[in-house]
């Protein structure tokens, strides 16, 4: 009998191409599902910072916070310190911060100057602001949210600044929610 | 024997690099973690901890939060304002001056805290400052303190020193600022 040699080459060619896409779908799955389960271990968490306002809570994981703070009329109260940002991963990460909401159109907005909400890094430089100022009964906000990379265990803070109207009544509170963005490599 | 002719090295090298890419391609694929951290904040105006009273030639603003102080050529260990602590909080006092305007005819100008000791910060000597702010000064619970200055001028005008009265939160980085502005006639 006689060998077609290029036939058979083109038949082992074709059962290992076979082979290596079998394999490769699997691992290009495996690699997926690695992903999913590291959602339970966030790289980058909060710490309360050396400005912790009395009254704040931390949530389960150090992945949310709720903040108490205070303002006073006719001054700048700044917590230099709010909140630490904590890179517990092995690899860089891209954080952001970002607005999700604001109380508005009441009266009691009226009542403050402004809300600022900074990022600062390790060096001390601003990366990232939420700035919520006041016009009539509504907050405005303008933003600097570009991600930006926070390195394998660095610790940077949040800053946060507060100022109410000199004829600000008191006790007079409004509420925001702000979210920090992450994507981490796994 | 046969030999390989160009066509089926061709065809090896094509085969060669489709190995290549089949089996480096798998170890490119990562995956990117996506989630976010929630911060609920809660902001309420609060009565401020520490106010500014009127003791001589002040005026005090909405809230006692910031005040003018005038004061004449001559003027000399004159308590011009009152600060009060009206917290069981301690907190610490720093003035700092972040403008002016006609200081050269000041001949003399201090202010200082004093309630007992006294802490120089700021003074101006022939025009010139010697020092724009001073060491933090102790303000325990429920206490009041006294901003007090000496002032002399060579020529007639108005001069303008305008300070933030720096109110810190012992050991912390908590602070607020109070503008105070002396006006030296």
């Amino acid at each position: 009998m006689k060998t077609n040699i290029k036939k058979s080459l083109k038949f082992i060619a074709l059962l290992v191409t076979s082979l290596l896409i079998a394999s490769a779908s699997a691992t290009y799955y495996y690699s997926l599902n690695i992903s999913g389960t590291l959602t339970t271990f966030a790289a980058v968490i909060f710490s309360p910072g050396s400005d912790w306002p009395s009254g704040s809570t931390m949530g389960a994981g150090n992945t949310s916070v709720s903040l108490a703070l205070k303002a006073y009329p006719n001054t700048t109260l700044t917590y230099t310190q709010a909140l630490k940002v904590k890179n517990m991963g092995s690899k860089a990460a891209q954080i952001r911060l970002r607005n999700v909401n604001i109380e508005n159109g009441t009266s009691d907005v009226g009542n403050f100057t402004f809300l600022k909400i900074l990022l600062i890094d390790s060096s001390s430089v601003m990366k990232g602001y939420l700035n919520y100022t006041v016009s009539q009964n509504n907050f405005l906000l303008s933003s600097s949210t570009d991600y930006v990379s926070i390195s394998a265990s660095d610790t940077w803070s949040i800053r946060i600044e507060t100022a109410a109207k000199a004829n600000a009544g008191t006790d007079i509170s409004v509420s925001l929610q702000v979210a920090l963005d992450v994507q981490a490599e796994s | 024997m046969r030999f390989i002719n160009l066509r089926e090295i061709r065809k090896i090298v094509c085969l060669a690099s489709t190995l290549f890419i089949l089996f480096t391609t798998p170890r490119i694929v990562s995956g990117s973690l996506f989630f976010c951290l929630t911060s609920n904040m809660s902001t309420t105006v609060s009565s401020p901890p520490v106010i500014l009273q009127n003791i001589t030639n002040s005026f005090i603003y909405a809230n006692y939060t910031s005040a003018r102080v005038i004061v004449p050529n001559g003027t000399n260990n004159s308590d011009v304002l009152q600060i009060l602590n009206q917290t069981n909080d301690p907190w610490e006092l720093q003035l700092i001056k972040y403008s002016d305007s006609n200081v050269s005819r000041l001949t003399n100008c201090t202010i200082w805290f004093h309630n007992g000791d006294a802490s120089i910060q700021i003074k101006v000597v022939n025009g010139l400052y010697s020092q724009t702010s001073g060491d933090f000064y102790n303000f325990p619970t429920n206490m009041y303190g006294y901003i007090t200055i000496t002032s002399s001028t060579n020529s007639s005008g108005t001069s303008y020193i305008y300070t933030y009265l720096k109110i810190l939160k012992p050991n912390t980085s908590t602070y607020f600022l109070y503008t105070i502005t002396f006006e030296i006639t």
